[in-house]
């Protein structure tokens, strides 16, 4: 960005180089264009421009105010202001860099400061190889905690907690997207609590990948078994990472906080996502058994229980589009992935939010498209990658989303004739759903 | 004074067409756009400074439903009027 302070005679000299005229003349331009600007707010106390904006004289009235030095009262007689509003073109021209942002809302279990907190400690971490600190992605599941710490990224960062949590217990569910610097962060918080599963080759499986469920029966059934009993699993992931440290005789507040990062994110994680844990126990499982031996058996006895739950789980199954084992599935969502509904090439100006808008009529489901694009961070997509947009159905009543938008839409305008309360939004899908049903029928049987 | 009164008048002002006026004008504008988008700052005598700031992201929360909300930063184009502007404008206005 150039600094550079313009005067009318620079802006004429810009303006006959630009429409090859004479300058001299343009000069002559450019102070009549703002002579008559100011006759007209003299006069009209309003001019609008085409292309620029509008100017206004805005009556502003007698206030009282208060003199900070002395603390005296005294008022501010009214007067007049000259406001500019640029108009939509330039304001956008203007503001060019940041276009692609949007507002966000931020969930209600975000907490900047405490971000800022946990912060801290991680930059004493000598093994961190990344520079930047914007270390509560790894401690917290709440989603918007990146949006705060780096103010470029104003996208929303995926609702789905899940996908962060693992991470602040292994460096595992970073590996796929380790090319980028937000995933990164993560593993080089924790190295010294987890230097085995770092050097494991087999922690490079993709398959921990935070939120990609290849098998519905698998994550049904640990769902269950963990929903039984969550906090055995905490002390002993706990344990097989103290292990790890003592045989390393790394020194004490490696541990510590390696403990504490994990006593707070799993705290957090069963207070406020208590969905979220199943994955991560999920994650757990999955990579530990390379780890330990302790973790190993603490796997097998979850296998038993496994077995037990799949039963239940084989029930809840059958309700399952068979399709869905083709496609990652997202956890506690509403909607089964059952197949493509195309691809997309990211690009500047396009978001995940406007391809979610676009293809479903809603900005919340471009969780979906990080789910089948095992996309960790949603506010860092590789420019030029690919991006499969997942077909979606309701998991209840099998409508599409576009489907699922209409219904409430049409719900809302009942309840407005009616002039009652509106009902909860389920009933509307559920009644249409009859309707509906035969293409999603369809999907099912290709 | 809308935009084709401002044409009108500038025009006049200036013996063109209004026509030509306007193409002038577009171009005018379009070169303070592109002088904008740089960052420049354009300080007119007798009438005012333009002015390019940067707002910082904040989080805002609707009153109504305390649903917080994270604003990105941006950039923004400032006017401030000169003193002289002000004051004729001042006059006009009561008069």
């Amino acid at each position: 960005m150039t600094d550079v302070k313009l005067s009318p005679a620079d802006l004429a000299a810009a303006l006959a180089r630009r429409g090859s005229l004479p300058r001299r003349y343009c000069e002559d331009f450019v102070r009549s264009f703002f002579e008559v600007i100011e006759d007209g707010l003299v006069h009209d106390n309003l001019v609008k421009i085409k292309g620029f904006g509008t100017f206004k004289v805005v009556d502003i009235d007698a206030r009282e105010s208060v003199n900070v030095s002395t603390g005296e009262r005294f008022e501010i007689a009214s007067h007049t202001k000259v406001s500019f509003t640029p108009d939509t073109s330039l304001r956008d021209a203007v503001n060019k860099p940041f276009l692609a942002f949007q507002t966000v809302v931020i969930n209600d279990g975000t907490d900047v400061k405490k971000m800022e907190a946990i912060e801290e400690p991680s930059v004493d971490e000598p093994v961190s190889a990344a520079p930047v600190a914007a270390e509560p992605v790894a401690a917290e599941p709440v989603a918007e905690v990146p949006v705060a710490a780096e103010p470029v990224a104003a996208e929303p960062v995926a609702a789905e907690p899940v996908a962060e949590e693992p991470v602040a217990e292994e460096p595992v569910a970073a590996e796929p997207v380790a090319a980028e610097p937000v995933a990164e962060e993560p593993v080089s918080a924790e190295p010294v609590a987890e230097e085995p599963v770092a050097t494991e080759p087999v922690v490079e499986e993709p398959v921990a990948a935070a939120s990609v469920v290849t098998d519905p029966v698998s994550s049904t059934a640990t769902a269950s078994i963990v929903e039984k009993e969550p906090a055995p699993a905490a002390p002993a992931a706990a344990e097989a990472s103290s292990c790890c440290c003592h045989s390393r005789c790394h020194a004490i507040w490696g541990v510590v906080l390696a403990l504490f990062f994990m006593a707070l994110g799993y705290c957090i994680a069963y207070y406020w996502h208590p969905v979220a844990l199943p994955e991560w126990k999920f994650e757990w499982k999955k990579a530990e058994p390379k780890v330990d031996e302790q973790a190993a058996a603490a796997a097998k006895a979850a296998a038993a229980k496994e077995a037990a739950a799949a039963k239940k789980a084989a029930e809840e199954e059958s309700k399952v589009p068979a399709a869905t084992r083709n496609y990652p599935q997202m956890d506690g969502g509403e909607y089964w992935i059952v197949g493509e509904l195309g691809m997309e090439t990211m690009s500047p100006g396009k978001t995940l939010l406007n391809m979610a808008l676009k293809y479903y009529k809603d900005k919340d489901l471009f969780k979906y498209i990080c789910t089948m694009n095992e996309i960790d961070n949603p506010d860092i997509v590789p420019l030029n990658k690919e991006l499969k947009i997942p077909e979606l159905r309701h998991k209840e009543s099998g409508m599409t989303p576009q489907e699922v938008a209409e219904a409430k839409k049409a719900e809302k305008a009942a309840s407005k004739k009616a002039a009652a309360v509106s009902a909860p939004a389920s009933q509307a899908p559920a009644a249409q759903a009859p309707a509906a049903q035969p293409s999603a029928g369809q999907t099912v049987t290709e | 004074m809308n935009n084709k009164e401002f044409i009108a008048a500038l025009s006049q002002k200036e013996g063109l067409l209004q026509r030509d006026t306007q193409k002038l004008v577009n171009l005018l504008v379009a070169e303070l756009s592109s002088q904008f988008e740089n960052g420049s700052t354009l300080a007119v005598q007798n009438f005012g400074q333009f002015e390019v700031k940067k707002k910082l992201e904040r989080v805002v929360v609707n009153p109504s439903s305390g649903q917080r909300m994270l604003v990105p930063p941006k950039l923004v184009l400032n006017f401030k009027a000169f003193s002289a502007l002000r004051e004729r404008t001042q006059k006009g206005g009561e008069s």
